[in-house]
Order: structure tokens, then C-alpha cells, then sequence
């Protein structure tokens, strides 16, 4: 029997965005900085959810903050982006670009 | 005073696990207090606090929604097998009762059409069957609960499932004699005489 070819990783359009925003700004950033960047299209309830998912895909990675701003607070998350999901979201936008309509003429 | 959300991780930490704490609830909690504590103004404050305990729902939910999911492939398959069962006899006995209580109704439709010709019969049938579920569910979910428990006795995990259940399907009975049993006549009523000026 054929073997399967291994599937390459999946990036949703959530997914590049977050990549985009995290590549974009060297530091890492929190998930309420990422939800002020994106102009509303990543919602509070739901960032962490796909934050999660992308760390368990390998393409970010979170530290927890040294101290917490206020006395007794929870320590916030800062993610930064991974090679691998740098190098995954150059890949989908290149295919983006390739089999985009507009840039097939 | 205590900082916001600190009796919430309390007890999230109770029912979820440290990974969804670390990966989740933290980090949202984290976000609900720095904003609280940057608002300015009361309205700020409650507004960073509203929006925060939102984002903590949804969150909660999802985790919920996981949770029922990973615990079904913890289920033995005669558990699942009798789960099933009984929520195959709850529906079919709901649609039973349903249809048996809406029977009446159907009777005297051509005599209702009659009042008025241009009255479109599917509509009509539509709006009367909000008033039959409110009959038929609970009948349907008692009569369903026995039947699918008569095989064999029933295991602790799938009486609390059933339970949860029922405990949904009356939230769904509470909306529907609420707000959609009241709309549903109303548009009967129209349908059948027109709008009075």
C-alpha cells in the first residue's frame, strides 16, 4: 500500500495574523497587546484558545512575565514566535501569493 | 482589598487542569487585573471588569466543551451504547407526544382555513408547533428517560449525562413558553385574520 506523503502544517487565517503581529514587533507580546493590534479581529474569549493551539503546533512559544505589576496579580504570558512558525507563515504567504487569482495574470 | 479574579482562579484551579490553568485562565485573569488596575474612572473600571468576566466565560465554555469531549473517550462503549439508547427514545418519544398533541390542532385547521382562503397552510402548521413541544417535551423526555433505562440498570456516569439533559431541555422548554409559544400564536392569529388597522 501507498505511503501517505507527511502533511505539511496547517496555518488558519487567525493563525497568520497572530504570527504576522508577533513577527512584526521583536519583543513578544501579550495576548491583550495582540488584541489591541489586530483591530478587533481577534476577540478576547478566544485568543488564548488559538494561543494554545499554536504553541502545541510549535509555531510560538510563551514565558510567563518576571513579576506581576500589581502585588498578589497573576503573571501575564508573553508569546514570541518560533523559526518554525516564522518559516511556516513565509511558506503560506508565498503560496497565498502564488495561487492568489489576482496574481495568476 | 483582594485584586478581580482571584476567587475565580480559585475555583477554575478546582476543575480544570494545570495545563488549561497555565495556557488559559491565567493568562485571561492576568489581563482582566492589569486592566482593572489601568482603567481610569469608575465607568473604566467596570467596563475593563464586564469585559474581562466575559472573556472568562467563553473561555470556561471552551474548556467545558473539551472537557465533555475528552470524558466521552473515557466512556466504556456499554456506556456509551446506553447514553445513546436513551437519547434516541428521548427523541422519538418527544416527537411522538409532540406530533399526538399537535393532532387536535390539525383537526380543526380546515375549519380555520375557511375564515380565511388566504391563509397559507404551511405557516399555519409552523406556528402551532412551538405550543405542542411545550406539551410533548416533558412527556417525551419522562416517557424516553424510562424506556431507555429498561434494559439494564444504568451506570452513575449516564444518569448524571441524562440528568444534563434534562436539565438543558428544560432551560429550552423555559425559552420556548417564554418567548416563542406568546410570538408563534400572535402570528398564527395574523395569519389566519390579517393585521387589524
Amino acid at each position: 500500500m501507498a505511503r501517505r506523503p507527511p502533511q505539511p502544517p496547517r496555518l488558519s487565517a487567525v493563525e497568520s495574523l497572530i504570527l504576522d503581529l508577533l513577527i512584526a514587533n521583536d519583543d513578544g507580546m501579550y495576548g491583550l497587546q495582540l488584541v489591541a493590534a489586530s483591530r478587533r479581529r481577534l476577540k478576547r474569549g478566544t485568543i488564548y484558545v488559538t494561543l494554545g493551539r499554536m504553541e502545541e503546533k510549535g509555531f510560538i512559544t510563551s514565558r510567563q512575565e518576571a513579576a506581576p505589576a500589581e502585588a498578589g496579580g497573576l503573571p501575564r504570558r508573553l508569546y514570541e514566535p518560533t523559526a518554525l512558525g516564522r518559516r511556516v507563515l513565509a511558506a503560506w504567504t508565498a503560496a497565498a501569493q502564488h495561487f492568489s487569482p489576482r496574481f495568476a495574470q | 482589598m483582594s485584586l478581580p479574579g482571584r476567587r475565580l482562579h480559585v475555583l477554575a484551579a478546582r476543575v480544570c487542569s494545570e495545563k488549561t490553568m497555565k495556557q488559559l485562565i491565567d493568562p485571561v485573569l492576568a489581563d482582566l487585573q492589569v486592566e482593572h488596575a489601568s482603567a481610569i474612572g469608575m465607568r473604566g473600571r467596570w467596563l475593563a471588569l464586564l469585559s474581562g468576566y466575559v472573556a472568562f466565560v467563553k473561555v470556561m465554555l471552551w474548556c467545558g466543551a473539551r472537557g465533555t469531549r475528552e470524558a466521552w473517550r473515557d466512556w466504556t462503549a456499554d456506556d456509551q451504547r446506553a447514553l445513546n439508547r436513551t437519547l434516541l427514545c428521548v427523541a422519538g418519544a418527544t416527537v411522538f407526544a409532540t406530533s399526538l398533541f399537535g393532532l387536535p390542532d390539525l383537526f380543526h385547521l380546515p375549519d380555520m382555513l375557511s375564515i380565511n382562503a388566504h391563509a397559507r397552510l404551511e405557516r399555519l402548521l409552523l406556528y402551532l408547533v412551538p405550543s405542542a413541544v411545550a406539551l410533548g417535551l416533558p412527556a417525551g423526555v419522562a416517557i424516553g428517560a424510562a424506556l431507555g433505562a429498561t434494559k439494564r440498570a444504568q451506570s452513575r456516569r449516564v444518569i448524571t449525562a441524562m440528568c444534563f439533559v434534562a436539565l438543558l431541555l428544560s432551560i429550552a422548554s423555559f425559552v420556548n413558553i417564554a418567548w416563542v409559544v406568546p410570538h408563534a400564536h400572535q402570528s398564527f392569529r395574523v395569519e389566519l385574520v390579517g393585521r387589524f388597522p
